[in-house]
This record gives structure tokens, sequence and C-alpha cells, in this order.
């Protein structure tokens, strides 16, 4: 067609020809989900922290409970003082001791306190066998040469032993880190699977069965989502002892009920339709209209519901740490990180910092795939 | 489009000033002011300006009864509005307090206390002995609930007898002679009697404000009649409560500190923004993590040796922990000096013995020259594996995992995870932690239904048969199970004991005895620690956490 505006011939096959570009239902739902930058993001920060969560361990020398008590809160970024022979830094710590850093950033050991001037308030320690003087009289405090009072030339470098810092008992804050998103992560696949099994299957039965049954089983429901989850989980942790396991039976056994009520609803407009209809006419058993009609038409908003409940169920599971009702140390998860960092708030705002951009982060990424999908999956946006 | 570009310049003006600090400085030197500045504090402080002090305490006492109370968070109330027979000086020791002299019978049994002349009450009524044979009759009632009666108890004759009902008045060893004059009779000669003696539940109470409020006394400042230097004045709940100079008290001339407010402040770091503010002049609880730093900035660091240690129960009824190599493995196995310098961070002596140091005998301490116990301030790791070797589990084979509690604490969780991780990599033992409320923890302890429990003891009177019983095979507070017929007798020889050299020469024996068998893994010897700002001074507190303000002076 050389021009568009000739006449088209009127064959059948091209009367009933469809113009537009033919794309599954997927291939739709991705190519709309795609536009959506934030969505795209979101989606490529969970697969990262997937990677984090599972691959990085093996990357890291330490792992969540290996403690060195001999470098115990230390910052990413340490503000150094340069040694007396040149050949390394020197680190004051939170509990106003030294400790020796080489020249790559890594960490060495507490250098040897040699006297206390009480009077000039100065402590000498010995570094390589030269002495150096720390003065604490006032903020901040200052490592000089004792005959000279010179202070030493002040560098901000990394931190490359820990690159995240280290914890009030000098663990590796970045291996708990991946200790603690990937506690997040579990939590999250198991309320999504929770949703995805128990809250799919009895919704559709309450819907497509209505009636008594229908009440029942909604009020059974009700039931459950009026009892607040964390006195839930507590009940949970005194019958089964505290750990990540009592938090995942609790989750478990309870954090399907708003998929229920979706799915449900669903259900309800869904088995009027016509196809279902006339798949009862042609004598289908409820368990194949169930799952060949209902429940994949009603996938789009299940789709959404599982990917906004995640990020809660995450962000539950953080809260319970926090509180201290969760994981038994030394585990890690991000919110048994921030409740140990709140105690050393003032001398050491990084240990919470960094666990709580995590948590952060997590939701942001989860949240964003869920607003993407809900405007991919919406059929009245499709353009 | 447009808010998520200022999202994301949001965030990297936030990674710029992080990074922003990586600049170099120039090279600078210590300005030379130091020693004059030092020069100058160390002049005595006079008195100066108003004389009132405000101090935070961190918790709320459950009740400021001396009769009933034994809640350490009462002691700044009662060792300040009240005063016993006797009562502690600056440097501890046991002083005449409400009597001024008294007498010892020859066989050490009786104890005859002489008043002092003119002492009245803070609502100006006379105090006679009959009011100090109320309060300890108060006291041995069981309705009263007093949470001290085992102090009474133990050492007084008839004391058990009127505590069970079958005893009178009569027959208990508790009488007024005449109106100046009180007579005690013991139920054995006890060296360190008068020691007891100096704790809060033998001091008086009005019987005229008891009979009239009944539990009520105690809770406003009309009614809350006492006999120390400071009387109350204000109660506001939960808020702060007053404290003023009670003119009726018999050495009011002498008390310099006007008044005195003390108010809650329950966060200690909140307290400590306070007290760094200027707004208050000294608290009681400091955050552990500051201790350091305001020691350094030399901001009123007040550290008081305690009588008192921190100790971990082992269960020595349990296998494999009651084999005393297995105890003696855990033990070599701690490095005690990392967890004092790195995770408590307090200045505190590493303990390889259970009786704290501070317990002195015509200037001989009971803990000078006593043994190590192969411990040192370090873990000893190969010794600590040929000890679990010799038990029978070498390199930690077949040994069980090791169930570690502690309640739940911050600081007491992290000491937890130190152990935990210390034990698993030094002996090659698992290590499982469990944690509960103190409530629910204490009872467990108690029931036996431990292996390895995070505790501490802090004696009530400066003598070492605070320790002692502890390890006594059935008494009530021996949680560790531990029993040993030998020690047991030497115990109670201490307690009859008269001769005060004697007695520490038994004591040393029967803590030999015990430690070298580890009962307990011994961590630390306790300190108090407080903020006061440096203008004042006078103030003191005892090492079991008393703390007298009545002399103290603020300055400048």
């Amino acid at each position: 067609m050389e021009n568009k505006w000739d006449l088209l011939e009127s064959s059948n096959e091209d009367r009933e020809k469809i113009w537009t570009k033919n794309r599954t239902f997927a291939g739709d739902v991705w190519f709309r989900f795609r536009k959506k930058p934030t969505a795209i993001a979101g989606f490529v920060i969970i697969v990262l922290l997937i990677a984090f969560a599972l691959a990085g361990p093996l990357f890291t020398s330490y792992n969540y409970s290996v403690q060195n008590l001999e470098v115990v809160n230390i910052p990413p970024i340490m503000k150094v003082y340069e040694s007396p022979d040149e050949k390394g830094y020197l680190y004051i710590t939170q509990s106003i001791k030294v400790v020796y850093v080489e020249k790559d950033g890594t960490l060495g050991s507490q250098l040897k306190k040699v006297r206390d001037v009480a009077k000039e308030n100065i402590t000498i320690y010995d570094c390589n066998g030269q002495e150096v003087a720390l003065y604490y009289e006032q903020k901040p405090y200052l490592l000089a040469d004792p005959e000279s009072k010179i202070v030493y030339n002040i560098k901000h470098i990394w931190n490359k032993s820990f690159i995240l810092g280290t914890d009030s008992l000098g663990r590796d804050i970045l291996t708990r880190l991946m200790y603690g998103t990937r506690v997040s992560l579990l939590v999250a696949f198991v309320a999504a699977l929770v949703n995805m099994v128990i809250g799919i299957i009895y919704g559709g039965i309450a819907g497509y069965l209505g009636g008594i049954v229908d009440s029942v089983m909604m009020r059974i429901v009700d039931i459950i989502s009026t009892i607040p989850l964390t006195l839930y989980v507590i009940l949970i942790m005194v019958l089964l002892g505290t750990g990540l396991k009592s938090i995942i039976v609790a989750l478990g056994s309870v954090y399907w009920v708003d998929m229920a009520r979706v799915v449900r609803g669903q259900t309800l407009s869904l088995k009027e339709q016509e196809f279902v209809v006339a798949a009862k006419t042609i004598g289908s058993s409820t368990r194949t209209i169930l799952k060949q009609h209902i429940i994949p038409n009603a996938m789009g908003s299940i789709l959404v519901t599982v990917t906004m409940l995640i990020p809660s169920a995450i962000f539950i599971e953080a809260f319970l740490g926090y509180l201290g009702i969760g994981l038994q140390p030394p585990l890690a998860s991000l919110g048994t990180m921030c409740n140990d960092a709140t105690e050393n708030l003032r001398s050491c705002p990084f240990q919470l910092f960094i666990p709580a951009l995590a948590i952060c982060i997590i939701m942001f990424a989860f949240n964003f795939v869920g607003d993407g999908l809900r405007d991919a999956l919406d059929p009245k946006l499709k353009k | 489009m447009k808010r998520k570009l200022s999202i994301m310049l949001a965030m990297v003006m936030v990674g710029s000033t992080l990074l922003a600090g990586c600049g170099k400085s120039e090279p600078q030197t210590i300005p030379t002011t130091t020693e004059e500045t030092t020069a100058e504090e160390t002049a005595p402080a006079t008195a100066s300006g108003a004389q009132e002090l405000t101090f935070v305490l961190s918790n709320e006492p459950d009740g400021i009864d001396p009769s009933i109370t034994n809640n350490s968070f009462a002691a700044t109330f009662i060792s300040n509005c009240f005063e016993g027979l006797v009562t502690n000086d600056e440097s501890g020791s046991v002083v005449p307090g409400s009597a001024e002299t008294w007498d010892i019978s020859e066989d050490g049994t009786v104890y005859t206390f002489h008043l002092r002349a003119g002492l009245k009450w803070s609502d100006g009524t006379d105090l006679t002995a009959e009011d100090f044979v109320y309060a300890i009759q108060r006291v041995l009632t069981p309705e009263t609930t007093a949470q001290y009666v085992s102090m009474i108890t133990t050492y007084v004759a008839g004391a058990q007898e009127f505590y069970d009902g079958t005893g009178t008045a009569d027959s208990l060893g508790v009488k007024a002679v005449d109106a100046k004059t009180l007579e005690i009779t013991l139920i054995q000669p006890t060296s360190f009697f008068i020691d007891v003696l100096s704790m809060w539940v033998y001091d008086p109470v009005q019987k005229a404000t008891i009979e009239a409020n009944g539990d009520k006394w105690t809770t406003t400042p009309e009614t809350y009649v006492c006999n120390g230097p400071y009387k109350i004045t204000e109660m506001n709940m939960g808020e702060s409560v007053v404290l003023e100079r009670n003119e009726n008290y018999w050495d009011n001339a002498n008390t310099t500190m006007d008044k005195i407010t003390l108010r809650y402040i329950l966060d200690t770091s909140t307290a400590l923004t306070a007290y760094e503010s200027g707004e208050v002049d000294g608290i009681r609880n400091v955050p552990a993590s500051d201790v350091t730093r305001l020691k350094a900035e030399d901001a009123g660091v007040q550290t008081v040796p305690s009588f008192g240690t921190v100790y971990y129960l082992i269960n020595c009824e349990k296998e494999p922990y009651n084999n005393p190599l297995v105890r003696k493995a855990l033990n070599l196995a701690i490095d005690r000096q990392s967890i004092i310098d790195n995770v408590v961070q307090i200045d505190a002596q590493p303990a390889y013995n259970f009786i704290s140091p501070g317990y002195v005998v015509n200037g001989v301490d009971l803990t000078d020259g006593r043994s190590d116990r192969e411990l040192s301030a370090t873990a000893n790791v190969e010794a600590a594996q040929a000890a679990l070797a010799e038990a029978g589990y070498p390199n930690g084979e077949g040994f069980p995992t090791l169930q570690l509690s502690y309640y739940s604490d911050d600081t007491v969780k992290k000491v937890v995870e130190a152990l935990a991780e210390m034990l698993k990599t030094n002996l090659g033992i698992k290590v499982e932690i469990t944690s509960n409320d103190w409530a629910i923890y204490y009872e467990d302890v108690q029931k036996g239904n431990y292996e390895v429990a995070a505790m501490g003891w802090s004696a009530d009177y400066m003598h070492p048969m605070s320790f002692l019983p502890l390890l006594v095979t059935k008494d009530v507070s021996n949680n560790s199970f531990y029993s040993n017929s030998e020690y047991d007798a030497l115990v109670k020889q201490v307690m009859s004991e008269t001769d005060a050299t004697k007695a520490l020469d038994l004591m040393r024996q029967a803590e030999d005895l015990v430690m070298n068998d580890y009962p307990y893994i011994n961590l630390y010897y306790k300190a108090n620690n407080f903020l006061m700002k440096n203008n004042v001074t006078g103030f003191y507190m005892t090492a079991s956490g008393n703390l007298y303000f009545k002399h103290a002076v603020k300055g400048e």
C-alpha cells in the first residue's frame, strides 16, 4: 500500500484481520509494565536484593555471628590520624581506644596503653615502639605527638575491612545485612505462598458456593482479621518459643484473609458471567470451573493484592524484631539490627541508619512493583 | 517524573554530604591551656548560691516504706529520710545513727542501744525506743508483707516464732527498757550484726501516722513522717519528689544541702541530655555507651565500687554441668577483660571469685592474696579445651547444646552474645540463647529450669555473709544448686564466730573450698556509676548503693 488513503480491498480476510499488533495476555501486561520506570526500577532492585541476600555471604569472609571485640562500633568512613611512622593510620573509637589502621584501610588491632596522664587529660599509647598521645580534654579528641604536641594529619578513609562498619560486638554489618535481607525475603516468600494457596482456594470456594457456606466462611475471616497480628504472634511465641519459626507460623496461619476477601469478591461477580453459565451447561465440575475459568480471570487483582501484601508482611517482621520478640540472637534480621542500634544511637548513628535504609529500599521496591502491576493489569487503562 | 527526579536529587545530595567529610585539614597543635585549667579544678568547692539540687532517678520505686520494700530504687529516698540505730559514713563504715552508743553482753547475744537525747520525728513528736520496737514488730507481722523479713528472723531471738504466730511480743528479743534504751537479743552471737543493722528494714517508723493512715502513709508528704536529715515536702506522681531539710533531725546543724528535687526521667539517654544541658545536677543511671566519653570529658562521672559481683549461674545438678571439669572449662574459655572493655565498656575488675573486694578487717581485705583459680583476665583456650577433654568431650565432641539464658536487658543481651561466641569458638560447643522477661526468667532460674543463666548479686550489707549463703545446700538463694557439706559447716561456723579476724579466716577457707569447684562463671565486680556536676561535693554513696545528700555542698 503505497498510499495510505487508497481504498482497501474488501476481501473477507482483510475484513476480519486485527490490525493492531497481536500480543498474548502476559506480553500485553509486560508491555505496559515496562513502560513504567518506577516499576522496572522496583523489579531490578528486587532481583538485586535476592542476589545480595543469597549469594552475598559467599563473598564476605565473615558470617552473621563472628565477633571481633577489638574493633567494636567502627563506622564505614573513619576519621583517622596518620601514624608517626607514616606506615598506617590510627583511629579513635567511640569508647576512646586507639585502633591501628593499615594504609589500605583494613583494620589492625587496638594499640597498647602505656600510661595515663590524668593531670593533662592524656593517654599515651604505644604505636610500633613510638609513643602517641590521645588528648581527650575537649571534643573532638585528638591524637598528637606527646613531645611536640603537633596533631597528626587527619584524613577520612573508607573502612576496607568492614565496608558498612561494625556493630557493638564487632560484627560485620554488611554480612548481617545480607542475612537480615534473607529473613525479610523469606517472610515475603511465605506471605506470598499462603496468599496464593490458602487465600485463593478459600475465597474461591466461599464466593462460588455462596449462600450459607459463604456466610460461615466469611464470618471466620472476619473473626481472624479482628485479632491484632502483633498480639497473635506473641501468643504463638509463648506456645512455640521465640524464633523465626513462630513468626512464619503466625504469618502463615492468618495472613491470607485479605486475599480471601478479594478472591471471593471477584468470584461473586465472575460466576454470573455467560462463560461460567456455559461451562455449567456442558457439565463442568465446580473444581474445573474455578480452576479453568474463574481464577485465571481474577488473576489480575490477585497479583496486585499479593504484591501489596508482601511489603506489609516484611514490615511486620521488622517491627516485631525491633520490639525484641523476633529472632533470637545472634541471628540477624533488619528489625533486630535496628533494635540493637538504638542503645548506641548517640555515638554510632550509622548502625541504625543502615538497616533502616535497607528496610526502606525493600518496601519501596515491592510497592513500586505492585503499583506497576496494578496499572499493567487494569484493562481500563489499556490504550 | 519531576517528583521522581527531585527524590533522586535529594538522595544524591544526602550521599554527597556523607562523602563531603573526606577533605584534608591543616596541621594543628594541641592548645597549651590544658595545665592551667586542671590546676583550677583542684580548688575545694565552697558553698555559694542556693543550696538546692536536682537529681534524676531512672526508676520509680515500688514503695518508700522502709519496713516493706527491698527495692534498690527506693534507696535514695529511705537513706535520706530515715536513720536507723546505725548509719554509714563517707568511708562506708558503720557509725552511730539514732543510737549514740551501744553495749554488747559478754556472750555477744544481747545488744543494748542508748539512743541520743532529744530525738524527734519530722512532725516534732518525740522518738523513743518504743518506736523501734513497733517498727520491728510491724515487719514481723505477715500482713505487712515485708520483703526483708528474713534479715530479722535469721538473727533476732524469737523473731521467727513471732512471724509464724507461735511467739508473743514478750518472747521477741526486741525490747524497750526505757524511752532511751533499746535491747536486742540475738539467737546466737553474730559478729557482723551491727552491719546487718545498717539495713533500712531496722529503721523506725511512726506508729501514730501508720495507725491513722494505714498503707497510705507513704503517699502524701504530710503523713510521711520520718526521722532522717530530710523530709518530703512535695510528691508529684511519676514526675518528682521534693526533699527539704528536716529541722527536727538531731544533727540538723551539720546538714548543708537545703533542698533536693528528685526527678523521674525513665529514659536514660533523655536524662543525659537534661544533664548535659545543665537542667539537672546529677543522674543516677548513665547509658553504658556514654560512660567512657563522659569520663574523658570530666563531666562528673562518679564511680563507686559496689559490694557485688556479676556472674553466670551454672546448674550444678544437670548433666554434664555437674562435672566440675566442665564448669572449669566454661570459666577458662571466657575473655573477661574484653567483655569489660569492649562490650560493657566500664571500669571494672575481672572476677575469678564470687565475694567482691571491699570487706576489711584490721586493714586486711578478705580478698587480699586470694587465688585466681587458674583463671586470667583473657581466655586460656588451651587449658579450657584440656579441661573439657578431661571431662570426656575432646574438642567439644558429644557435648550437648548449651542453653544460655538471659533476662531482657540491653547490656545483658550484649554480654550474652559475646559469651556465646566465646564458648562456641574456644570450646567448639554449640550454644543456644534464650531470653525472657525478668519475672518469668527468675522463676525458671529458681526452679532450676536452665543450664547457664545470667545473674548477679549486690550485697545488702557490708559483710561477706551477704554472699556466703548463696552456695549453702538448699538455701533459698542457692540457684546453682551447688552442694558441699564441708562448706555448709564452715558457713555455720562463720555465723557464730565472734572474733572478726578468725571469721575472716573461716570465710576465706569457705570461699576457697567452693570456688575450686567453679559453681559460677564469675565475670566482674560491680561498680555503681552515676553523674554529679563537678561543683557539687560532699555527697557519698555506700557500696550497697545508698546515696547520702546531707553533707552535699553546691559551689559555683
